[in-house]
């Protein structure tokens, strides 16, 4: 374990990191807007019709807001299905959580052309709300299937695997939708599987923000049983959990959480898988009191950081969410493991 | 060998290389192919009878078209050439697999824009196959289809490949996305003729395509008139409007999934804009087809626009509320709150179907919202101003 010190210096840094990635995020786009035009929008002292104090206020910020809130509330699921389930490569796209997202979506968009249920000939013109709602009653299906399942079977490792088969099960499905889908449709589909933090309203992002922080300060209750179901079932059945209860609540809360975010931005891969383990080299513990602070902060930074990356210079366009985050993600992970290892031998 | 044996060989060995130095010579006389008759051609006299349209070329010797289609991506690369003629004379000594006799009596057309054409000249009965048949709106088609005379060969992009064999067309028209990738029906050997209407930026251009059509339908006067019918009227509406001073800003298409696909400044609707005496935001853009912009691009550049343009269909027909339930953000935007949407309906209008043959309209229903005194009285048939 690392020394006190470098613990509290890592909780003072990243909210300053935070704070300053988020200024970034707003101050930098392919719109080029001054650092005092930022200053005045943040303080409402700019000019309502201006175009900046739109584009900083009603697509930046809410931008901004969704990034961190989904980087959080992922980060957060993947923790708490890696201690769940006792595997390091438990995340949200292994429960087949994120799959049945797609499934919804795929449902929405892709069958929705062929079986003529399409509200419109045009598929842009289903708006993202509509597909928001299909990808939260994906995900919230397949949680159900699963909570149902971990209901029946006790055993963490079964109900992993039978996510695991759901998530193939369900992509099976959506991959023959797409063989049948028209290439509109499909362009469609692919766009919403690239991500993007900018589908939502400043009003909507707030929401996920409270939405999010809320499910973060009930996890936080949770920290006891956690650190106690890290050192196996038994030892968790034998200090007085009833493992079964808690495996089931651990699993509805990531499962809400992975469907708010996939709902509103797509499936975000990999942050859930990644930020548990960088935590936990950083901060070389276990311990559950730190790791979930630890892991909202890292969340938070690495997708607003990766929102900034995805806004290319002298480019108008940004780069599909998702590539960013695996493309800039994995190498990261793979440093700190690395990192982390070398240092334990040493 | 007894001598006997010896001269009826030697005879025989005359007789053989005086007959191949006869065909060679009368095949030197002539020419070897088709090809050859448009190669030997002086190149000055070959003038293309497609003006307007960038993806293809006709020229006509002797009776025969020879039909050239570029790719669209890169004008100067030939993606095939075919040679068509009614004359039975050619076919004598024909030897490319390009030459076709024309009028082909069976074809199978993957697109509605294409079978739009048919329909004007009045060759649907040479139609045996369709794609697609959901989204064709085509009255006549769909009884067509209904009654068994028409054959669906792919639906929801699966090609069928065996009843395709079955049907077996004398040539199909398809429009090919990507070049790169082999055809799924290419397996069939069927004679297939990439269509590229949909590639080409000039109104005009697109409209032109109905000359490619007739061409292997021995229809070519037929179109010819259609088409200089509607270079007639697309030119005196322009002219309309190119008298004018006051030209009002106008931007396109929506946002969608974290992406604005906005129009390049070369591309088809920008031309009409241009034409109806409009100021397309991005008319300094270079590209044909469309860009995808960051929704603050787009907005920083748009917001003080007059007018919107966006093509689309709504179940119970458009509204700004509607589009507004699809994003809050488009509230900022001065078009939509001095509520200025060119709006057309693609379903009610059946715009993709018949709107490449009607550029004129196109054109006479922008003129119509963007001066709309150029135009007093008239009825608009794709695009209308919402009010």
């Amino acid at each position: 374990m690392i020394s006190r010190k470098h613990t509290s210096l890592f909780f003072v840094i990243l909210p300053l990191l935070i704070v300053f990635l988020f200024l970034i995020n707003l101050w930098y786009g392919s719109v080029n807007i001054s650092w005092i035009d930022v200053l005045d929008t943040l303080m409402l002292n700019s000019n309502q019709n201006q175009a900046s104090h739109i584009i900083i206020l009603q697509y930046r910020l809410p931008q901004a807001i969704t990034a961190m809130s989904v980087g959080i509330g992922l980060s957060i699921s993947g923790l708490l299905l890696q201690t769940t389930f006792n595997n390091p490569l438990a995340g949200p796209s292994v429960l087949g959580i994120s799959a049945g997202a797609s499934l919804g979506v795929a449902i929405m968009v892709l069958l929705g052309g062929s079986m003529g249920l399409k509200l419109s000939g045009n598929l842009y013109m289903l708006g993202d709300m509509a597909v928001v709602v299909a990808a939260f009653a994906g995900a919230l299906l397949v949680l159900l299937i699963i909570i149902f399942v971990s209901g029946k079977v006790g055993n963490a490792v079964t109900i992993l695997i039978i996510g695991i088969m759901i998530g193939y099960l369900v992509s099976a499905i959506v991959g023959t939708m797409q063989f049948f889908s028209s290439s509109e449709d499909l362009h469609a589909f692919i766009l919403w599987g690239l991500g993007s933090f900018s589908k939502t309203s400043l009003i909507q992002s707030i929401s996920i923000l409270i939405v999010t922080l809320v499910v973060v300060i009930l996890s936080m209750l949770f920290v006891k049983p956690l650190n106690a179901l890290l050192l196996g079932q038994q030892y968790a059945v034998s200090s007085g959990f009833n493992v079964k209860f808690l495996q089931t609540i651990f699993i509805l809360i990531s499962g809400f959480l992975i469907a708010l975010g996939t709902a509103f931005t797509g499936p975000i891969a990999f942050i859930g898988l990644a930020v548990p383990h960088i935590a936990r080299t950083i901060l070389r513990t276990s311990n559950h009191r730190l790791l979930l602070p630890a892991v909202v902060l890292i969340g938070a930074v690495l997708t607003l950081g990766c929102n900034f990356i995805s806004k290319l210079p002298g480019y108008d366009a940004s780069l599909p969410i998702n590539a960013v985050t695996s493309i800039v993600g994995a190498p990261i992970v793979i440093w700190v493991i690395i990192k982390g290892r070398r240092m334990s031998n040493g | 060998m007894t001598e006997k044996g010896k001269i009826v060989s030697w005879s025989l060995l005359i007789i053989l290389i005086s007959v191949f130095q006869f065909v060679s010579c009368s095949r030197k006389n002539n020419t070897d192919s088709v090809a050859e008759i448009f190669d030997n051609y002086p190149e000055k006299e070959l003038v293309s009878l497609a003006s307007y349209a960038d993806g293809f070329d006709i020229y006509e010797v002797d009776n025969i078209k020879k039909l050239v289609i570029y790719n669209p991506r890169n004008n100067n690369e030939i993606l095939s050439t075919y040679y068509l003629t009614d004359s039975a004379y050619y076919s004598n000594y024909q030897t490319s697999p390009e030459y076709l006799r024309t009028p082909i009596d069976s074809v199978a057309v993957f697109s509605a824009t294409q079978l739009n054409a048919f329909s004007k000249l009045n060759i649907l009965n040479k139609v045996c196959a369709i794609s697609e048949s959901e989204y064709i709106q085509n009255p006549e088609i769909k009884e067509l289809y209904k009654t068994g005379q028409l054959v669906e060969l792919a639906g929801n992009g699966n090609f069928y490949l065996e009843r395709t064999l079955e049907v077996n067309p004398k040539i199909i028209f398809y429009s090919p996305y990507n070049m790169a990738q082999k055809h799924p029906l290419a397996v069939t050997e069927l004679t297939m003729i990439p269509f590229f209407d949909f590639m080409e930026s000039n109104p005009l251009g697109r409209a032109e395509w109905i000359k490619f059509t007739a061409l292997f339908f021995g229809k070519d006067n037929e179109a010819n008139s259609i088409f200089d019918t509607i270079v007639n009227k697309y030119n005196k509406y322009k002219e309309l409007a190119s008298s004018t001073v006051n030209k009002p800003t106008v931007f396109s298409d929506k946002y969608y999934s974290g992406q604005w696909f906005v129009s390049g400044g070369n591309s088809y609707i920008a031309q009409l804009f241009n034409d109806a005496g409009a100021n397309y935001l991005w008319k300094d853009n270079q590209n044909t087809g469309s860009i995808n912009l960051d929704f603050e691009v787009v907005y920083n550049k748009a917001h003080n626009a007059d007018y919107w343009r966006i093509v689309g269909t709504y179940p119970d027909g458009f509204s700004y509320e509607k589009l507004l339930a699809e994003n809050d953000l488009y509230s900022n935007f001065r078009a939509f709150k001095d509520r200025k949407v060119v709006f057309c309906d693609s379903k009610k209008s059946t715009y993709f179907e018949t709107g490449t043959l009607e550029p004129h309209l196109l054109l006479a229903d922008f003129i119509y919202v963007f001066h709309p005194n150029l135009l007093e009285g008239y009825k608009p048939k794709y695009y209308h101003l919402c009010k």
